[in-house]
């Protein structure tokens, strides 16, 4: 009646083999976990997973490196390491990288013994961490979801190979290892009970590790310290100065750039432009943010969580904030769509505001996900001018010429352009039917047609950049396509020859909308780059989109594209992000508030529909009482008699039933109820404690003649309480 | 340090699963037991191992780094490394469960002689195996305790047998004792030790010696019409026990076979042969120490070999009465005598006894030797 293991088990030499390929495993997994890290040690990282991957496929191989290699390799790493921290510090992360990888190849290659090993899974908890905390990235789960049971099965390995002192200094024999042979005994090894048990110990881990994070107390930290936050730098589209060519550069990236959570879909009323960065400055194709915008006063410098605005009249889009994710690597400054009641970081953040043009930047561009939240958000077409504008008002006053020098807002109108250049602008712009009209809507709307019917979009534009002339004014003349940046470059020259200040603006336009998790996500070749022209009558900057197949030239026209929805297996994996992100890493206090909330309010709902139900009851039961002989009462007395009767009646005939289910269902006679539980009670009665006698009577019941349950019960009922009784004792 | 032994016997913390039943506890002052579970020092049952130590000064790391950089990988991390901890608690717990164990020593040992003590465990789970046990034991005299290992997993319902071996040095009383069941099951992050301290006494006999003796000293060899109680072909009627198969017809004992229905043949006693009477006179001022231990080893062997030969009647110690050695039961109480015998002053002599000649009796040799006398003449030597 044992339940004894029948499988194969695994000797203390397979077991030594086994975990030193376990090793080489974490080794591996270390430097996937590192490799994601953009710091420059590429190199010893591929030289790492090459080691590691010898380790694992040819052990025998690296266990003949003759031992005196070893005496030598501690201090010449040691070494090494100390010159790379020398060379290159202040930066620290890189060469720490570096010393990690040359750490762990040391422990995959050297001999190991139980603290070795332990160091091994130390070194690659610390890659993984690093890295998950650097990259916030969803493949941290992945990796430390795998770590968990190779980790732990490696600490178990190593406490089943505990045997005192003179275990710890086992030589491994890999004369005859072959990989086909050790898996062919793992397997042998593995039974349904032991996968089984790992599959609860693994959902035990999981389920006390959830519910730790979320009980683990958080604090409101205003101060948290910033820990390994890594810079880099920002795509070429999106940076201070941006050339012809740069942000259609990045369409052909088709990774995820935003994801947006906001409260729904509706909240989508018209097509969203991500506004990044406003770049005021022209010069032979290049346009920049000019010195005065990136200097004080036009920009300020603060340290803050939340950044509050006053701009913001009306409530926003949907009552929620919107939580946006961004990319790390993309840009310093924040992609909002207009205007908003206040932004809120995750922790205090070194935040630049330009707040003459409506751009919110960091310091630096990070190269983890970054995460804020946008509260009653402004799907703005125009953008209040500013006290910074203040000049340009007066500057149209007096009917706005050609080149106005000075900083912001006068680089609005500025051309720079040769006289040749300028009179190729102004044949253009005569051209235009305005009526008479000095309009920057019907301005913008005049020169929109312009550009859609003599140009097409494509992202290879003819533009000849050595013909000597500025090359978007060589475009207008000589070009017939172009990409984004053409189109808005020819409008804001257009347009400053006119005497409208215009700026460029960059970001992202559109998205689509992942229906799994439903949320918005905005890809790297939605970026984009429009215009935004000065309309001295209402005195404020009006969006104009002058790329074609984008809606209508009137630029006051509120233009909806037709959602694009995303689904299949890729938004799936998009999914899961988006859910890593909401439920892990932007969980926190307000996040664990909201959770007891919720958990009080369902007890209280709860409760108070148990005591509506009681009340019923009562109600119920004082209308019998006092009622008796009502008719709905005297029925409702007979159903409960006759559902007693019934229940009772089906009790007592409850084996008699079984049995003819039995005989019915015609299974193996080995099957009668009778005899199974009596299997049962032999079992539990191998133990000792039971009488000789009443152990003889259940077996005649387990393989002697069939009987009834009806004969049977007293022998059980017997040897319940002698069980019983033994376990009293 | 008695009180320190009783208390280390008496030893159980708050992991041991009977810390709160009533009447284990003699302890009750508060501070002390609140003290106790604080710095438990030596008695402590369960230890953090090196990998422990590492699991909790990692944790204490990643949660100082967690609360000061608001992470939630940090947080994510650190309820993993807690969540192991209290998976390893968990399956060390269901480890110990049902699992018992006794310890049986040896039946019977004499100095010198390689004794062998084993520890019978046994899983009484109905589905999970134990692994990784591992025990303390150790005897008297033994300066280390011996590590003792179970190297495969005890299935449900399986039981094993752990050995080890000793050899005491001297006669007396033995103590061989185990210190509860340890493992570090399953990640090895504490060594947690279930169960109390358990120690049982052995009596270790005299170490075998060689000697001279000259058997029919007395020239008493044997002696028609008396009888011994072992069976043989005498004529008095020993025993009746039930006919096997070659029993001469003969000895079928008819009116019991009647009465009881079943065939059942009559047992003789042994016709005898005349023996010998041991008379140990433990006088301290006859004995040294030394030669005391030799003294009892003689009277073991000399007692073994004539037991063995048939012909040891009754052995008398200190005076007492003597004691019929009519089989092993007998003789082994006599050498747990021998065992716990001390030198004397002034012990009661045995009183004379007219019927039974071949008293054996021991006087001391120059040089530290053992003269054996039969009826006051020297017979041996040892």
């Amino acid at each position: 009646m044992s339940t004894a293991y029948k499988q194969v088990r695994l000797n203390a030499e397979e077991l030594h083999q086994l975990k030193q390929l376990m090793g080489a495993l974490m080794a591996l997994l270390s430097f996937w976990a590192l490799a994601s890290l953009d710091v420059g040690s590429g190199p010893v990282i591929v030289l790492g997973i090459g080691v590691a991957l010898l380790a694992l496929v040819f052990p025998g191989f690296v266990s003949r490196i003759p031992a005196i290699t070893w005496r030598f390799a501690g201090p010449s790493i040691f070494l090494v390491i100390l010159v790379d921290f020398g060379l290159h510090l202040p930066e620290f992360i890189s060469p720490l990288v570096r010393m990690v990888v040359l750490l762990i190849i040391y422990r995959v290659l050297a001999p190991r013994n139980q603290r070795e090993d332990l160091q091994v899974i130390l070194l690659c908890l610390f890659c993984l961490v690093v890295s998950g905390v650097m990259t916030v990235s969803l493949l941290f789960a992945v990796q430390i979801v795998l770590f968990t049971p190779l980790a732990m099965a490696l600490l178990f390995i190593i406490c089943l190979l505990d045997r005192g002192e003179n275990s710890r200094t086992h030589v491994i024999q890999w004369t005859h290892f072959r990989w086909s042979r050790l898996l062919k005994r793992i397997w042998g090894a593995f039974d349904l009970r032991v996968v089984l048990l790992s599959a609860a110990m693994f959902a035990v881990v999981v389920t006390v590790s959830t519910l730790l994070f979320i009980l683990t107390p958080r604090f409101d930290l205003n101060r948290a310290i910033p820990f390994l936050e890594m810079s880099t730098d920002a795509q070429s589209g999106f940076d201070e100065t941006v050339r012809l060519g740069d942000v259609s550069k990045i369409l052909e990236d088709d990774s995820v750039a935003l994801r947006v959570d906001l409260p729904s879909m509706d909240a989508l009323s018209e097509e969203p432009y991500w506004r990044m960065l406003v770049l005021d400055e022209y010069k032979d194709g290049t346009f920049r943010v000019s010195d005065s915008l990136k200097t004080r006063p036009l920009r300020s410098f603060t340290e803050k969580r939340v950044l509050a605005s006053n701009r913001v009249s009306s409530p926003g889009r949907g009552s929620e904030p919107w939580t946006i994710f961004m990319e790390g690597g993309i840009s310093r400054y924040l992609p909002v769509p207009g205007d908003f009641s206040s932004v809120r970081f995750e922790q205090t953040k070194d935040v630049e505001l330009v707040e003459g043009v409506h751009v919110v930047g960091l310091d630096s561009v990070g190269q983890s996900v970054f995460s804020f939240q946008v509260e009653d958000l402004q799907f703005n077409r125009r953008f209040e001018a500013t006290d910074v504008d203040a000049a340009l008002v007066t500057v149209g006053d007096r009917e706005l010429s050609g080149e106005a020098p000075g900083g912001y807002p006068m680089t609005t109108l500025q051309l720079g352009l040769s006289e040749e250049s300028v009179a190729i602008l102004n044949r253009i712009n005569e051209q235009f039917d305005l009526a008479g009209s000095a309009d920057a809507a019907v301005y913008s709307q005049a020169a929109t047609d312009y550009l859609w019917q003599n140009f097409r979009y494509s992202l290879a534009p003819d533009v000849n950049r050595f013909s000597g002339r500025d090359p978007v004014v060589d475009w207008l003349e000589n070009g017939s396509q172009g990409h984004c940046e053409l189109f808005a470059g020819s409008f804001v020259l257009l347009a400053r020859q006119a005497g409208f200040p215009a700026r460029m603006v960059v970001g992202f336009a559109s998205g689509s909308w992942n229906s799994i998790e439903d949320f918005f996500v905005v890809r790297n070749r939605d970026a984009h780059a429009w215009v935004e022209i000065f309309d001295p009558a209402q005195g404020n900057w009006l969006r104009v989109d002058p790329t074609p197949g984008r809606g209508s030239s009137d630029p006051e026209m509120v233009f909806q594209r037709d959602m694009q929805f995303e689904s299949g297996l890729f938004a799936w994996v998009d999914s899961l992000r988006i859910q890593w992100y909401r439920r892990i890493v932007n969980f926190e206090q307000e996040d664990q508030v909201e959770l007891a909330r919720g958990l009080k309010d369902r007890i209280d709902r709860t409760l108070d529909h148990l005591k509506n139900q009681l009340a019923d009851a009562w109600r119920s039961l004082k209308g019998l009482l006092l009622s008796p002989l009502d008719r709905g009462n005297i029925r409702a007395v007979m159903a409960l008699l006759v559902f007693v009767i019934a229940g009772v009646a089906l009790w007592r005939l409850r084996f008699t039933l079984l049995e003819i289910l039995h005989k019915l269902s015609g299974r193996r006679a080995s099957l009668d109820p009778v005899r199974l539980r009596a299997a049962r009670y032999l079992r539990r009665a191998q133990t000792g404690g039971v009488a000789e006698p009443l152990v003889r009577e259940l077996q005649a019941l387990r393989f002697g003649p069939a009987r009834t349950m009806k004969s049977a019960l007293p022998v059980f009922k017997q040897a319940r309480r002698a069980i019983r009784r033994r376990k009293e004792v | 340090m008695a009180d320190a032994s009783r208390e280390m016997r008496r030893w159980h913390d708050w992991t041991d699963p009977d810390f709160f039943s009533p009447g284990d506890q003699e302890e009750q002052r508060v501070v002390p037991l609140f003290l106790r579970q604080i710095l438990p020092r030596h008695l402590q049952r369960t230890k953090l191992t090196l990998i422990g130590w590492l699991l909790i000064l990692v944790a204490l790391g990643m949660g100082t780094a967690a609360y000061n950089t608001s992470s939630n990988i940090l947080f994510m991390t650190l309820s993993l490394l807690l969540s192991s901890l209290v998976l390893s608690g968990l399956l060390s717990q269901i480890n110990f469960h049902k699992l018992s164990w006794s310890l049986q020593p040896p039946e019977h040992l004499q100095v010198g002689e390689t004794g062998m003590a084993e520890v019978v465990l046994e899983n009484k789970k109905r589905v999970f195996p134990s692994m990784c046990i591992a025990m303390q034991a150790g005897s008297t005299g033994q300066k280390t305790m011996l590590r003792l290992y179970l190297d495969r997993a005890l299935g449900a319902g399986q039981s094993s047998r752990l050995e080890w071996t000793f050899v005491p040095s001297a006669r007396g009383r033995y103590e061989i004792f185990l210190n509860g069941l340890e493992s570090m099951f399953p990640f090895g992050f504490i060594r947690k030790v279930v169960g109390r301290r358990e120690a049982v006494s052995i009596l270790v006999w005299p170490a075998r010696t060689d000697y001279e003796f000259g058997f029919a000293a007395g020239g008493w060899r044997f002696q028609t019409g008396f009888s011994k109680r072992q069976a043989g072909a005498g004529s008095d009627l020993l025993n009746l026990r039930h006919y096997e198969k070659g029993d001469p017809p003969r000895l079928i004992h008819w009116k019991a076979s009647a009465r009881l229905n079943k065939l059942m043949t009559r047992q003789l006693a042994q016709e005898g042969e005349s023996g010998y009477h041991i008379n140990l006179v433990p006088d301290a001022e006859d004995w040294s120490a030394a030669q005391f231990e030799r003294l009892c080893s003689v009277v073991c062997a000399l007692s073994e070999d004539l037991f063995r030969a048939g012909r040891l009647e009754t052995v008398s110690v200190a005076g007492g009465d003597p004691l019929p050695v009519r089989g092993l039961r007998e003789l082994h109480s006599f050498f747990d005598q021998l065992a716990l015998l001390a030198p004397l002053n002034h012990p009661p002599q045995r009183a004379v006894l007219p019927a039974p000649r071949n008293v054996i009796s021991f006087n001391p040799l120059r040089e530290g030797g053992v003269s054996i006398h039969v009826d006051g003449i020297q017979a041996g030597q040892a």
